[in-house]
C-alpha cells in the first residue's frame, strides 16, 4: 500500500493547514479500510495496477483537497469561468501576485528614499498610485491562465488521465532550512545593504581616482532591491524553515533581474575613464588594459549568474513538482494508523 | 444539444438528495467508507471524493458530531447525526415528501 501512503502525503500539501493533519488521517483510514476490504474480497494483496485503480477513483491530489477547502468559490461573467476545483489555486495566485507587486513596490520606495531620490511622502503617495496601476495587467494574465486551466481540465479531461504511480516516494523527513543558513543569511545583507547605501557617500571606495561610467549608476537601485528581497527571504525562511521551496524561486527570479542588470554592461568598453587625471598615452594604454580586465570580469560575473539562473530553474522545477504532487511540504512522517488523539 | 447538459441537470438533482441520504443514514453510526460502501449497497453510489468532505462540512454545520476511535486496531473517524441533524433530517424528509407527492401528481 506504498501508493497510497504516497497519495496521502500528496493530497496533504494542498490541504488548508489548520485541518491537514485530521483531513489526511481519515483519508488514509478510509482508504486503506477500502484497499483491506478489496483484499479480503480477492483473498490476496491488491496488484498495483488495482491500487492505482482505487486511486485515480478518489482523484488527483490537487483536485481532492480542494474538495475540502472552505473557499469554493468561482468566477463567473455570465458563464463560469473558473470552477470551485481551481478556484482555491486562484485566489492563492492571485494573493502571491498582489504580495510580489507590492514588495517589489515597498522595496523600490525604500530604496528610492534611502538613496535621496525621492522624499518620503512622495514615494509612499506614488507607490500606491503605482502598485494599483501595475496590478492590472498581472491579475488579468492570472485570471485568464486560471481559466484556460479550468478549461483545459473540463475539455480534455485532464483530471482523469494522471497517474498515482507518478506520485513521489514519501519523505521520511521534511528537509528544513537551519536557522542558522537564514540568521547567517540576514547578517551578510544586512551587512551589505549598510555597506552598499554608503557607497555614495564614499565615491572612491571602489574605484579609487578613476572615473566609472555613467551606466554605473543603473546598478544601485537595483542592487539594492535584490539585496532588501534576499534580505525578506532569510527572514521568511527564519520564521517557516519547512519553506525550503523559496530559496530556488527567489533565487531564480533575482538572478535573472540580475542577468537583466549586468547585460548592458556587456554593450559598454570603456567602464571606466582617466577623466580629470593624468591622460598621458601610457596612462591611456594601462587604462585599456584595466578596461579589457573589467569586461571579462562582468562577463565572467554574467556568465556565473547565467549558471546560478539555470541551477535555480532546476531547483525551482523539482520543487514546483514537488508542490503539484506534496513533496516539497511532505509529512514528517507518513500518516499510518493516524488519527489525532 | 450539449451532452454534458443531462449529466450536469441529473448531479444537480443529485445533491440535495444525497445530503438527505448521509443524514439519514447517521442515524447510525459510520466511519467514511463503511457509509459509503452501505450506500451503495442501498443503491446510492456516490464517490469518495464528494462524501468525504460532505461529511466535514456538515459536521462543520452542527448537523453531525464525529469521533476518532480505534476499530481493528485503526483509528477511524466515526460520524453520526447530531441533534440538530436529527431535527433538520426531520424536516428534509416532511419537504421531500411533499415534492414527490406533487411530482407524482404533476408527472
Amino acid at each position: 500500500m506504498q501508493l497510497i501512503e504516497r497519495y496521502i502525503q500528496a493530497v496533504k500539501f494542498w490541504l488548508p493547514e489548520a485541518q491537514r493533519e485530521d483531513i489526511a488521517a481519515e483519508l488514509h483510514a478510509n482508504l486503506v479500510s477500502q484497499a483491506e476490504d478489496r483484499e479480503a474480497e480477492l483473498g490476496r494483496p491488491l496488484h498495483e495496477d488495482e491500487e492505482v485503480a482505487l486511486l485515480k477513483q478518489l482523484g488527483p491530489p490537487p483536485l481532492v483537497a480542494a474538495r475540502y477547502r472552505p473557499d469554493q468559490g468561482t468566477v463567473a461573467f455570465g458563464r463560469q469561468f473558473i470552477g470551485p476545483l481551481v478556484f482555491p489555486f486562484y485566489r492563492v495566485a492571485v494573493k502571491a501576485t498582489l504580495c510580489i507587486l507590492a514588495a517589489i513596490q515597498f522595496f523600490t520606495t525604500i530604496a528610492l528614499v534611502l538613496s535621496g531620490r525621492k522624499d518620503a511622502m512622495q514615494a509612499i503617495i506614488q507607490a500606491g498610485w503605482s502598485l494599483l496601476d501595475l496590478a492590472i495587467m498581472p491579475l488579468l494574465l492570472v485570471t485568464v491562465a486560471f481559466a484556460l486551466i479550468d478549461y483545459g481540465l473540463q475539455k480534455y479531461r485532464l483530471a482523469e488521465r494522471w497517474d498515482p504511480r507518478s506520485l513521489p516516494m514519501v519523505k521520511q523527513q521534511a528537509q528544513d532550512i537551519p536557522r542558522a543558513t537564514s540568521i547567517a543569511g540576514i547578517v551578510i545583507q544586512v551587512i551589505f545593504i549598510v555597506w552598499w547605501l554608503g557607497l555614495p557617500s564614499f565615491p572612491n571606495v571602489i574605484f579609487g581616482e578613476l572615473q566609472p561610467a555613467p551606466i554605473w549608476q543603473t546598478l544601485y537601485v537595483p542592487t539594492l532591491i535584490i539585496a532588501f528581497v534576499i534580505l525578506a527571504q532569510h527572514v521568511v525562511t527564519l520564521f517557516r524553515p519547512r519553506w525550503s521551496w523559496l530559496p530556488p524561486f527567489v533565487g531564480l527570479g533575482t538572478s535573472i533581474a540580475s542577468l537583466v542588470i549586468v547585460y548592458p554592461f556587456l554593450q559598454t568598453h570603456a567602464l571606466v575613464s582617466l577623466e580629470g587625471i593624468d591622460q598621458t598615452p601610457l596612462a591611456e594604454l594601462k587604462l585599456g588594459k584595466l578596461n579589457k580586465a573589467l569586461y571579462y570580469a562582468v562577463l565572467s560575473t554574467w556568465i556565473g549568474i547565467l549558471i546560478a539562473t539555470i541551477a535555480y530553474a532546476v531547483g525551482c522545477f523539482r520543487s514546483a513538482s514537488g508542490l503539484l504532487v506534496g513533496q516539497q511540504s511532505a509529512p514528517t512522517k507518513p500518516v499510518v494508523n493516524g488519527g489525532p488523539g | 444539444m450539449d451532452p454534458d447538459l443531462f449529466e450536469n441537470i441529473r448531479l444537480e438533482l443529485r445533491r440535495g438528495f444525497l445530503i438527505v441520504a448521509v443524514l439519514a443514514q447517521l442515524r447510525k453510526e459510520h466511519y467514511g467508507y463503511t457509509l459509503r460502501k452501505d450506500l451503495a449497497d442501498l443503491g446510492l453510489e456516490i464517490d469518495e471524493g464528494t462524501l468525504y468532505p460532505l461529511l466535514r462540512r456538515l459536521e462543520t454545520q452542527e448537523l453531525l458530531t464525529s469521533e476518532w476511535r480505534e476499530e481493528n486496531n485503526r483509528k477511524k473517524r466515526f460520524y453520526r447525526l447530531s441533534p440538530d441533524g436529527r431535527q433538520i433530517l426531520k424536516q428534509l424528509l416532511t419537504e421531500l415528501e411533499k415534492i414527490n407527492s406533487s411530482l407524482n401528481r404533476i408527472v
